[in-house]
């Protein structure tokens, strides 16, 4: 498990926009739901905040997960467990290690111990990508809460199951602009089963100051990486030459390009859409990315299916609005 | 077959009426007229699929070749308001390929293309026609094979897969349709063309294909799919075990897999259906079980033979009466030859017979199995058990006689008991068949109103005026259909 967060804190700029210290908790999906309910106007959904340096700051009230903690249910020997998705990973995994049993995903961890719940609406897989799948792949079923305050249920707790829609893994990826999970079931594996591939210099790439992670097909990432490479080099001024830090890691056998630099002199982003594949910028200046933007552009037929998904969860576009997108 | 009584919206006499108008319409879209339909005896080939007791001859069938062909059709129709179905292979068992009498179906079986083969990506891009097995068969002097493996592989479409979300037997291990997906050419209603994901993992934010497969073919139609490929193993071997009660071979089942060692496949049947398949296949069954297991493993012959020891002790060690080992390609072929054709063995043994998906934990199998024969024994229906046992997804064949009048309400409400039991056992009611029109009814069993509500939402969002595959995976009244304006769909029995 690779857990670099001492090397890699994410500081606010001090002349960030300040939000408020601490989030609102909740300890029950009711009085979450009803807060949601009964609030007007946006609000700003946060699990353990452990990727709060990701995308657009939301100005709003803040909500937080982190109260609804708990494994609700456990059946080790169905390989299943289901919890509040405030739940901190590490007491996931401390529970599971009594039984010889792991996560089936094992996310990158930037700043702390993410809650379950963040792990899987903002559906980042792990070291063992390849070979056990990301979070969206274990996910058997959902509580949340939608744009209306509604608290709905999706999916079950069996591995096979097509009954309706696939809510669950759509709500995977949102990064809680969708829905707020408020509980989760996923499909747990024995020990014996991970295939570690924790990459070799990921810890010197998340040390610096700015750090992209991108997902590209497997045959382009060493393309990708010495275009990145001498574009960096190029744009580096004479004086910066000589101190400037460009270094890469290689995951998934290569599926997963992790690019860490001093100064982001080069369109990341483009250099994935290149090659069919997607980059998210998980570190960088407030200031920085406040301007820039994290995710991904999309084209402008995956923009329009986001909006129908976006309008579908929640109408009002009071979740998280524009965290990802401007204007989603 | 004998079905039971089933409501689809009423045709709409408006667009009946304007048949004629939107062949003609539809015929120039497509540039070559041997692309449409028309003709009464033609169209009948599309009025049913897997569920063959359901028929309805749809108005007209567009056989599209391209993309663009499929987005023109999708376009024409949204915009003069035409009910429209996409059609892969038609061996949904759920009803899912059914047409309405106002349904224009849109045809991809001719778009059965495999476009690109990405060795070092371990991917490959087909056209929405391709069949499941198809797929695995071009890449296999690669090494490489597609996992996910429906029963009706040979025939089905890779769009359908896509549609149903379709599981297999040896999902057990690898997981089904959704794990494999990586993208998909998408065409909505309103005609445009947009690519979703691709070679490379997962989506930059939200997981749209997570939405659309399994969306039964309402959100929109998918063209091409990119497909994760996955290493064959070295080998496979199947080990065939009889069990003197079916709550022995369920014992079993839970407690290999509560060890962990995932065994690729695990299938359970019982004694009727032993006793159909042996009747109808001479695979050398143990007729005088009550139950058997298939349990396949794979690997290098050094782990084979670790895990078929594994197994061989568990089976020992749950009572089994009977083992056999498969020793090369032509018995482990008879092995599974009984199994795979067991649907149809059951066929004919019983003049009728009504088949359930549902899901449970693995843990609950022999006390749901007690209870399903109970429910059984309650109604006075034989029920041959054949199903996934590994991931807990039971296919009870209901068997009964429709020419015996009251029938088919008794078949009906057993069944209805039947998924109960799943649902109250923590599982659910359709675990690979897909909800279709066969359990539109039943998923109030696992969802609220509201619940269903947000997936209605999500329809539409993407198709306001319900015209993709409408009268499905929703109660019927719950999509808007006035209650007046439903049509009973037939109870006629198909020779």
């Amino acid at each position: 498990m690779l857990d670099v967060s001492a090397q890699s804190p994410v500081k606010p700029k001090p002349n960030a926009p300040q939000s408020p210290k601490r989030p609102e908790t909740f300890e029950t999906p009711e009085a979450l739901a009803a807060r949601i309910a009964g609030l007007d106007g946006p609000v700003a959904i946060e699990g353990a905040g452990t990727k709060a340096g990701i995308g657009f700051p939301v100005e709003a009230p803040r909500l937080s997960t982190r109260g609804l903690s708990g494994i609700t249910y456990f059946e080790p020997k169905e390989f299943v467990l289901g919890a509040l998705s405030g739940t901190p990973l590490s007491v996931l995994e401390a529970e599971l290690a009594r039984h010889d049993l792991i996560l089936p995903f094992d996310p990158p961890r930037f700043d702390g111990d993410p809650s379950l719940g963040g792990v899987v609406a903002t559906n980042l897989g792990g070291a063992e990508r390849e070979s056990l799948g990301a979070p969206r792949d274990n996910v058997l079923g959902v509580q949340y809460i939608n744009g209306k305050g509604e608290l709905l249920k999706a999916g079950g707790r069996v591995v096979k199951n097509v009954s309706g829609y696939d809510i669950p893994r759509g709500l995977c990826g949102s990064w809680g602009t969708l829905a707020v999970l408020t509980e989760i079931t996923i499909k747990v594996v024995p020990k014996a089963r991970a295939v570690d591939q924790a990459a070799d210099g990921l810890e010197r790439v998340w040390a610096q100051d700015f750090v992209w992670r991108v997902s590209l097909p497997r045959d382009r990432s060493q393309a990708v990486l010495t275009t990145w490479q001498q574009e960096q080099a190029a744009e580096a001024s004479q004086s910066e030459a000589e101190a400037a830090q460009a270094v890469h890691a290689l995951q998934w056998d290569g599926a997963l390009l992790w690019l860490g630099c001093d100064a982001d002199r080069s369109d990341v982003h483009r250099l994935a859409a290149g090659v069919g594949g997607h980059a998210l910028l998980v570190k960088s200046p407030p200031d920085h990315r406040a301007v820039k933007g994290c995710f991904q552009p999309l084209d402008a037929g995956n923009l329009t299916l986001h909006r129908l998904v976006k309008r579908a969860f929640d109408p009002e576009g009071r979740l998280n609005p524009g965290r990802l997108y401007e204007g989603l | 077959m004998v079905c039971l009584m089933l409501n689809l919206p009423a045709p709409s006499g408006d667009v009946l009426s304007r048949r004629e108008q939107i062949a003609a319409d539809l015929r120039s879209l497509l540039g070559d007229a041997e692309q449409l339909i028309t003709s009464a005896n033609e169209l009948k080939g599309y009025e049913t699929d897997g569920l063959a007791c359901y028929r309805t001859v749809p108005m007209l069938v567009a056989l599209a070749e391209t993309t663009e062909q499929v987005a023109a059709v999708l376009k024409y129709c949204n915009q003069h308001g035409v009910p429209v179905m996409a059609r892969g292979a038609g061996t949904s068992l759920a009803g899912g390929a059914l047409p309405q009498q106002d349904t224009v179906v849109l045809g991809l079986s001719k778009m059965n293309e495999i476009l690109d083969i990405n060795t070092e990506n371990k991917t490959a891009v087909v056209q929405a026609g391709v069949t499941n097995k198809n797929i695995s068969v071009a890449v296999d002097d690669l090494g490489l094979f597609y996992a996910p493996d429906p029963s009706s592989q040979i025939a089905c479409t890779i769009g359908g897969n896509v549609a149903m979300n379709s599981g297999g037997a040896h999902c057990l291990k690898y997981g089904v349709t959704t794990n494999h997906i990586l993208g998909v050419r998408f065409v909505t209603l309103e005609g445009e063309i947009i690519d979703i994901g691709g070679e490379a993992f997962d989506l930059p934010a939200f997981d749209l294909l997570g939405l659309i497969v399994g969306a039964e073919g309402q959100l929109g139609v998918v063209t091409e799919v990119t497909v994760r490929l996955m290493e064959k193993p070295e080998a496979a071997r199947p080990l065939l075990a009889g069990f003197a009660s079916a709550l022995h071979a369920g014992a079993c089942v839970a407690a290999i897999m509560a060890t962990g060692r995932t065994p690729v496949a695990i299938e359970f049947m019982d004694r009727p259906a032993i006793l159909a398949c042996e009747k109808f296949t001479g695979a050398g069954y143990p007729t005088e079980a009550e139950a058997l297991l298939i349990i396949e493993v794979e690997g290098s012959e050094a782990e084979i033979e670790a895990e078929l020891a594994f197994v061989e002790g568990m089976a020992k060690d749950h009572g089994a009466i009977s083992l056999r080992v498969a020793e090369d390609l032509v018995s482990a072929e008879n092995i599974w030859k009984g199994r795979k054709s067991a649907f149809g063995a059951v066929g004919q043994i019983s003049p009728d017979y009504l088949c359930m998906d549902g899901t449970i934990p693995v843990t609950k199998l022999p006390d749901v199995l007690e209870q399903v024969y109970a429910i059984g024994d309650r109604y006075g229906f034989e029920i041959a058990n054949i199903f996934h046992a590994g991931d807990g997804n039971m296919h009870p064949l209901i068997m009964y006689d429709s020419h015996v009048p009251g029938v088919l309400d008794r078949v009906e409400e057993c069944g209805a008991e039947i998924l109960r039991v799943c649902v109250e056992a923590g599982g659910c009611i359709t675990g690979e068949h897909g909800v279709g029109i066969e359990k539109r009814d039943h998923m109030p069993l696992m969802f609220s109103p509201a619940d269903l509500n947000q997936m209605k939402a999500v329809k539409r969002q993407f198709d306001p005026q319900w015209l993709l595959n409408g009268g499905k995976v929703f109660p019927l009244e719950e999509t808007g259909v006035p209650a007046g304006q439903v049509e009973a769909v037939s109870r006629e029995a198909v020779a």
